[in-house]
């Protein structure tokens, strides 16, 4: 097993224009409160789409969240919101939000967020975003809207999904009549067809990024897609982000029409299963000294949204509120077990993947809870290596990284014997 | 009578055994309230309630299937699975799993992972209201066909409305039971109480029913006891375990006495009775289940209700304080804990927040709080 310490990934160049895209964002939150314009936080996995489409500037808490850790600043604010009580293990992004409420923070640069003019949740992803807006919708005096998302499990008929998909877009037009109660604004046929298509591009060109990462030596590493994910979610339904992406793409097809991987010495191909630590994103850097790279990331792929094969661009810029309402039942977060470990069968095959690390996030029940399962399916029916690390999306205190670095060191030995055998 | 009960319980399984033997089936599921028994009953099978735990050996024993941050009374109804210390456990032919919190959601999953028994799973509308009820009752629809098609036996409406009303009669009956204690000196203890409740989702109904109506009868008849003067107080929670007994204990003998219990096996389940106008049972039983039941923390609009409940029920049992059980990890349990303790405190109404994960030492703590809590309680009143 090789260790060079030097080696280091190389980001797309164009990466590193998303922080001119995610400053473009807090430019409008910041224009919007100077002209007065509506505004609305909103849980990931809600349909961003029509806020955007009905002249309503999106704030994502958990993007604040983010930026909180990654400039050193969650810990404090996590530590607040303890102190009001709020347990250990509570997701940390709640935590934060709760913490730059409590401190009255509302630097966009630190994490801090300011008081919307309603608040849209849902339960796509868990049961923390919809009571965690219900209290802050309670606090700062504003009006929330949720979307209840049923769970697809194994033993869903045709004939539930079908009514599944009803119940969602009934949500979806009375959410539309709560943003026209409030604001006074409609939903525009036209404006929500220039949007879906634009989010449609959006998720459609992230695909096709992570398409060039099956190539051997992949394009693209973390460095691109642990950042890069952010428009996503905060800005899907604009222009200037799917440019980007183009930019993205473009690069990342050079490198493979070229034989260029983004990590020199690309030795091991791996999958990480959950959210990142935002607070020590360096820390993934750790892995390319012994030549490992994450090539699939089911967290930041999930977010492209348009998966599902029925979602075609034509229903979409038809029938954007049915559309959103399909999209909503195809959310990774929703899947069971069962479909879980399909999915990862496949991309285990597709994108060559020699391990996989599961992150037990110590906040996100969704991410942990079925790692074992995972792990179990993975290592016994596909033989494929598997490391499970503790940590935390947004809570430095919670990632220790020597004991961390000496079970990858381990693991990565693991992967060269399977390699070798 | 609780005496007899119990007995009664301990011999179910083999009652339950002999009918086996006999071709009827048994079908479990989880708690909470929103797989109606009803259903089971009607299609001729016997529906019995997993919900055992408490104990911190099953807890631990789940940990082979799923990570920690599961509620221990999720991680109990797995781990019981295979300790077999409970025979429902083990004696089930299948199980039927609610599609309702994140917790329990992975228990069906473990269990259809892991059980070697038919798993179906019952989407929960989480909105209390039209479309939430309405979505959930298309979800019953596929329970019932399901349960037909295990147990060989169509549903009539005869059967069906044979069932609720059995079960609508049993829930009466422990609501008359539960109001009892709204007496200066309550006739039965919480502790008592709730184990009755949860005897209810394992015994045979009709006997349950007859078993209540003497009990009923004989707390009424009971002669009015001194008041007692201890501190009146009501513990909120979400699901309590057959068998997690320990706060009740632990607030009796700290001198105080619990009068009310806001939990999904209490008054969760049996404070609001079921309206049927038309054929539509499952209709009926989703409005019962989805809008007019108390909520639970995890339903979708929870918070302002769930505190109105609160008041509500502090005010009928004249309540003096509140202790707030939650279990570790439950978040939506523990968001909504922490934002009605903030809302009493503008009423002046003392309330604690204690957590669980069914471990023997915790029992320091919390007979501190509770104690705490106590004092606070009667030192209020010496002043007033």
């Amino acid at each position: 097993m090789s260790n060079n310490a030097h080696v280091k990934s190389q980001m797309l160049k164009s990466t590193i224009k998303l922080k001119n895209e995610m400053g473009r964002h807090y430019l409008a939150i910041e224009q919007a409160y100077r002209e007065g314009k509506p505004t609305a936080w909103a849980t990931s996995g809600t349909p961003v789409e029509l806020l955007y489409a009905m002249e309503v500037q999106p704030m994502l808490p958990e993007n604040s969240a983010t930026i909180s850790a990654a400039t050193k600043n969650s810990q404090k604010f996590i530590e607040l919101a303890e102190d009001e009580g709020f347990s250990y293990d509570l997701c940390s992004y709640f935590k934060t939000n709760m913490g730059t409420t409590l401190s009255g923070t509302t630097d966009l640069g630190m994490g801090g967020i300011k008081k919307p003019t309603f608040m849209l949740s849902s339960d796509v992803i868990c049961d923390t975003h919809v009571k965690w807006f219900q209290v802050q919708a309670e606090r700062y005096n504003v009006p929330h809207f949720t979307i209840d998302v049923p769970h697809v499990v194994s033993n869903t008929s045709n004939r539930q999904i079908e009514y599944y998909k009803k119940y969602i877009q009934e949500q979806l037009w009375e959410f539309l009549d709560f943003v026209t109660e409030i604001t006074g604004h409609k939903l525009e046929h036209d404006k929500a067809r220039v949007v879906t298509e634009n989010s449609y591009n959006l998720g459609k060109i992230w695909q096709e990024i992570f398409e060039l990462r099956k190539t051997i030596p992949s394009p693209v590493s973390t460095k691109d897609t642990f950042g890069g994910l952010f428009p996503l979610f905060t800005m899907p339904g604009l222009k200037t982000p799917v440019k980007l992406y183009q930019r993205m793409y473009k690069e990342a097809k050079e490198r493979v029409d070229n034989g260029i991987g983004a990590l020199s010495n690309e030795k091991y191909r791996l999958m990480f299963e959950g959210i990142p630590f935002w607070h020590n994103l360096k820390y993934f850097n750790f892995l390319e000294q012994f030549g490992a790279i994450i090539v699939y990331e089911p967290y930041t792929y999930a977010f492209s949204k348009f998966m599902n094969p029925n979602i075609t661009k034509e229903m979409l810029l038809d029938n954007p509120v049915k559309a959103m309402s399909e999209i909503m039942l195809s959310f990774w977060y929703i899947y069971d077990l069962k479909t879980r470990i399909q999915k990862f069968e496949e991309t285990v095959r597709d994108w060559k993947i020699d391990g996989v690390i599961l992150h037990d996030n110590l906040s996100c029940r969704p991410n942990a809870c079925g790692l074992y399962d995972l792990k179990k399916h993975l290592m016994e029916d596909f033989d494929i290596p598997c490391l499970i690390i503790t940590a935390d999306m947004n809570d430095p205190r919670k990632l220790n990284t020597t004991q961390v670095r000496n079970r990858i060191e381990s693991f990565i030995e693991l992967l060269d014997r399977h390699k070798k055998r | 009578m609780m005496k007899e009960l119990l007995e009664m319980s301990l011999n179910r399984p083999a009652e339950l055994s002999k009918l086996k033997a006999q071709g009827t089936k048994v079908i479990g599921y989880f708690a909470g309230d929103f797989i109606p028994e009803e259903i089971i009953y009607a299609a001729g099978a016997i529906p019995v309630c997993l919900l055992y735990g408490g104990d911190n050996r099953s807890v631990e024993e789940a940990l082979a299937y799923t990570t920690r941050l599961l509620c221990p009374f999720s991680r109990a109804q797995i781990g019981q699975r295979f300790t077999n210390e409970q025979p429902y456990y083990s004696m089930i032919d299948m199980v039927i799993s609610p599609v309702s919190c994140q917790h329990m959601r992975r228990v069906g999953d473990i269990w259809e992972e892991f059980s070697g028994i038919p798993v179906f799973k019952v989407g929960v509308g989480l909105k209390q209201n039209e479309i939430g009820a309405r979505w959930y009752a298309e979800a019953l629809k596929l329970m019932q066909d399901k349960v037909e098609e295990f147990t060989g036996n169509k549903i009539t409406n005869v059967k069906m409305k044979e069932g609720i009303e059995i079960y609508a009669k049993m829930r009466e009956l422990l609501k008359k039971i539960s109001l009892l204690r709204k007496r200066p000196t309550p006739p039965i203890s919480t502790a008592d109480f709730v184990k009755l409740n949860h005897l209810s989702y394992l015994l045979e109904p009709e006997v349950m029913v007859e078993k209540l109506k003497a009990l009923h009868e004989a707390l009424i008849m009971k002669k009015e006891e001194e008041p007692n003067n201890m501190p009146r107080l009501m513990v909120v929670g979400p699901a309590i375990a057959l068998g997690d007994y320990r706060i009740f204990s632990l607030i009796e003998d700290a001198g105080a006495s619990v009068v009310v219990e806001n939990i999904c096996e209490g008054v969760r389940n049996y404070w609001t009775s079921i309206a049927i106008d038309s054929d539509d049972f499952l209709a009926a039983l989703a409005r019962r289940n989805i809008i007019e039941r108390p909520a639970c923390a995890f339903m979708r609009y929870s918070l302002k209700p769930s505190l109105d409940n609160i008041l509500n029920l502090v005010k009928e049992f004249r309540v003096d304080g509140i202790v707030y059980y939650w279990m570790k990890y439950c978040e939506t349990y523990e968001i909504e804990g922490l934002y009605v303790i903030e809302k009493l405190q503008d009423k002046d109404l003392p309330i604690i927040f204690i957590e669980s994960e069914y471990i023997a030492n915790e029992a320091q703590l919390m007979k501190t709080k509770i104690e705490g809590l106590i004092e606070i309680i009667k030192s209020k009143k010496q002043k007033e």
